[in-house]
């Protein structure tokens, strides 16, 4: 693993969202694992395009509703290729609708976490979730 | 057709054949009358000509007998003068060769007396007769005389004719005397009778001779003047018998000619009327046809306007139901994207709140951190709203399930999650037997986790709730009940209770996103069955729903409430 490169991904473009996640993370030292994206786009061009890494991430937290490329075409893009398609996708999204948590693990995703809304520990989950897939989940090189 | 402005409608015109009618009425009367005339006019002429002939006939009778008493008279005058035998036997073979004769009286100077010759009735009607007889004859002064008719006794009308013989003007004069009966003379003289007429011989008013009928036909009969040689005229007259008129009247050629002529008339008249009725009926025929034309195609033209009409109708509500479906997908979408998207920036307020709290616990006091916390509470409780209508929002557009639903495993199931949820409240239940019903099993689900739920959460704070739940099937429907002994509700906000948002219990002391018996009636109105509660003011309330009994069939016919 070349030092530097991120293990988990976190493609959000509500900056928000983004500054409780890093605060969370930070908390829990895990920034230093973590690299945002601010939608598809860049997520693609960095695991698929001219300068793309050279080692894939533990994991993969995408957000749905994102201006440009959003979730779903960024999910399609990465299963779409063989160079990424083990990568683990988390789908992070605000909506719960039976039908697009559907969609989503039709598309390939492997995990589906509503965005919380607590009163206490704000992107507490996040760090669970992240955990889980940093530290406890096997993947496949 | 000329007579195109004729009226079409009203009374048939009956000019025409009343005319023609009145026209040959007139004929059939002119040619009967006509006949008639012609008939009565050759009665009339042949009553003529039977008179004057009979006249003629009767008149040279009498003066036959006439002329036969003068011939004798001077016979005897000259040939017999004092041979009073030789006269007796001529007037024997007179009287006897003509029978109306009843005597004879031979007055001569040289005999003693007149002398007389005739049967013992002759000899009465001389006796009777002879001196009105010399009366006349001595008041006329010429060769002869007869005078009559002379009424005997017996009812008998005689005559006297008396023929002088003058040799010299101043000698005594020598005369016959006769009496004959007219009624003998002409009774002979006129035979044979003709049958078809009647006569009357009268003079001086007085019937000599009566043939036949009684009287005559008022203006049939005809008069005819018998002027005999010696004395007055007589008068004959002559009318047609009874058997002649009822010959007459037999000719029915004036009737015949009458009734035919009539009904020519009448069938004429027919024939032109009913040929004008049924030019007219045709006529009418004709414009009704063109009338019922019109109306066929009126009712084409209607018909195809009905139909234009009804696809009109059918595509506005069609386009209106798409219009309405629309909205209400827009409407849901609309709900559904609000309570979304509004949940990022509250969650970002949510989160900086607690964040702030969190992070920079050591620099704000007591108060700031209050209000931070009231901050986080409220963005708290606006996204559980948020969550509440995306419920009630998703549970609209939900597809309806249905099965059979045993309701009593179903509520046994669901009692034991809530208790489970809340042990603390130590709820005590009493499921009583509950019917099956036909109804999504997931939705019912959701109400009685609903309804049992709340019947938990509202107990009265100074005793643990008791939660009773029961049903009943009707024919109809099933209905099944929730009841609780807790803080109950004023019956004025019953209905209130199923309204979004609607609490009739402060905010503070229950929590819940006060959408869940808005989606508990939705549900079951969605169903098809109904949902009520009653209850009071700290007495307990219980929440009734019922739903169509269950039938095999789709009852929810894409109804969505």
């Amino acid at each position: 693993m070349a030092a530097g490169e991120p293990e988990l991904l976190l493609v959000e473009d509500d900056s928000n969202d983004v500054a409780v996640a890093l605060r969370a993370f930070r908390r829990h030292a895990l920034a230093e694992r973590v690299r945002v994206f601010r939608d598809g786009a860049e997520l693609v061009e960095y695991l698929l395009g001219q300068d793309r890494c050279r080692t894939a991430p533990k994991a993969i937290l995408l957000d749905l509703k994102m201006p440009r490329m959003d979730g779903r075409d960024a999910l399609r893009e990465i299963r779409a290729h063989a160079e990424t398609r083990h990568i683990p996708v988390v789908i992070v999204s605000s909506s719960s609708r039976e039908c697009d948590v559907r969609e989503c693990y039709a598309l390939g995703a492997n995990s589906f976490v509503v965005k919380q809304l607590t009163p206490w520990s704000p992107g507490e989950y996040l760090v669970n979730a992240a955990r889980y897939w940093l530290d406890m989940n096997e993947v496949a090189s | 057709m000329t007579n195109l402005g004729e009226p079409v409608v009203g009374r048939p015109n009956l000019v025409l054949p009343l005319a023609i009618l009145a026209a040959g009425v007139l004929m059939a009367l002119l040619v009967s009358r006509g006949l008639q005339f012609r008939r009565d006019e050759d009665l009339s002429r042949n009553l003529e000509a039977y008179a004057g002939a009979t006249a003629r006939l009767a008149e040279s009778r009498v003066d036959d007998l006439y002329e036969a008493l003068r011939r004798r008279a001077e016979l005897w005058d000259a040939l017999m003068r004092g041979d009073l035998v030789a006269w007796h036997r001529s007037a024997d073979v007179f009287l006897h060769e003509n029978p109306a004769v009843l005597g004879l009286v031979q007055t001569d100077p040289s005999l003693r007396r007149p002398q007389t010759a005739g049967s013992p009735d002759g000899q009465w009607v001389l006796d009777e007769v002879t001196p009105k007889a010399r009366q006349g004859a001595e008041a006329s002064a010429g060769l002869g005389f007869a005078i009559g008719p002379i009424r005997l006794e017996d009812g008998r009308s005689v005559f006297a004719v008396e023929q002088r013989i003058a040799s010299e003007p101043h000698d005594k004069p020598r005369s016959l005397l006769a009496v004959y009966d007219p009624r003998l003379l002409l009774e002979r003289g006129l035979e044979p009778a003709d049958p078809d007429y009647a006569l009357s011989v009268s003079a001086n008013g007085m019937e000599l001779y009566r043939r036949a009928e009684a009287a005559g036909a008022a203006g049939l009969e005809r008069a005819a003047a018998l002027k005999p040689s010696l004395g007055a005229p007589w008068t004959l007259t002559v009318w047609p018998t009874a058997r002649a008129m009822a010959a007459h009247g037999r000719d029915q050629g004036p009737l015949v000619a009458l009734v035919a002529g009539l009904m020519i008339s009448v069938l004429a008249a027919s024939i032109v009327h009913v040929g004008a009725l049924a030019r007219r009926r045709a006529r009418a025929l004709a414009v009704a046809n063109d009338e019922l034309r019109e109306q066929v195609q009126d009712a084409r033209r209607s018909e195809g306007e009905l139909k234009r009409l009804s696809d009109e109708l059918e595509a506005r509500v069609g386009e209106r139901t798409a219009a309405l479906n629309e909205t209400i997908v827009e409407l849901e979408t609309f709900n559904y994207s609000v309570s979304h998207d509004l949940r990022s920036p509250l969650g970002a307020i949510s989160n900086f709140a607690a964040i702030l709290g969190e992070d920079y616990r050591e620099v704000l006091d007591s108060t700031a951190a209050e209000y931070l916390q009231r901050i986080v509470q409220s963005a708290t409780v606006a996204a559980s709203m948020m969550d509440g209508l995306l419920a009630y929002s998703s549970s609209g557009r939900q597809s309806l399930n249905k099965t059979r639903v045993a309701m009593k495993r179903l509520v046994e199931e669901v009692a034991t999650e809530v208790a489970a949820a809340w042990p603390q409240l130590e709820c005590k239940m009493e499921i009583g037997n509950l019917p099956e019903a036909y109804a999504d099993e997931g939705m019912m689900r959701f109400v009685w986790s609903n309804l049992i739920s709340n019947a938990c959460k509202f107990a009265r704070p100074d005793q643990p709730p008791r939660v009773e739940i029961s049903g009943q099937a009707s024919d109809v429907e099933v209905t099944y009940c929730v009841r609780d002994h807790g803080m109950g509700f004023d019956m004025r906000y019953a209905d209130r209770l199923f309204k979004v948002f609607e609490r009739l219990h402060s905010a503070d002391r229950q929590q819940g996103h006060g959408v869940g018996l808005a989606i508990v009636a939705r549900m079951v109105r969605r169903h098809g069955g109904r949902v009520w509660a009653q209850g009071a003011e700290g007495k307990g309330a219980t929440f009734y729903f019922s739903l169509p009994a269950g039938q095999e069939r789709d009852e929810d016919g894409g109804r969505r409430t």
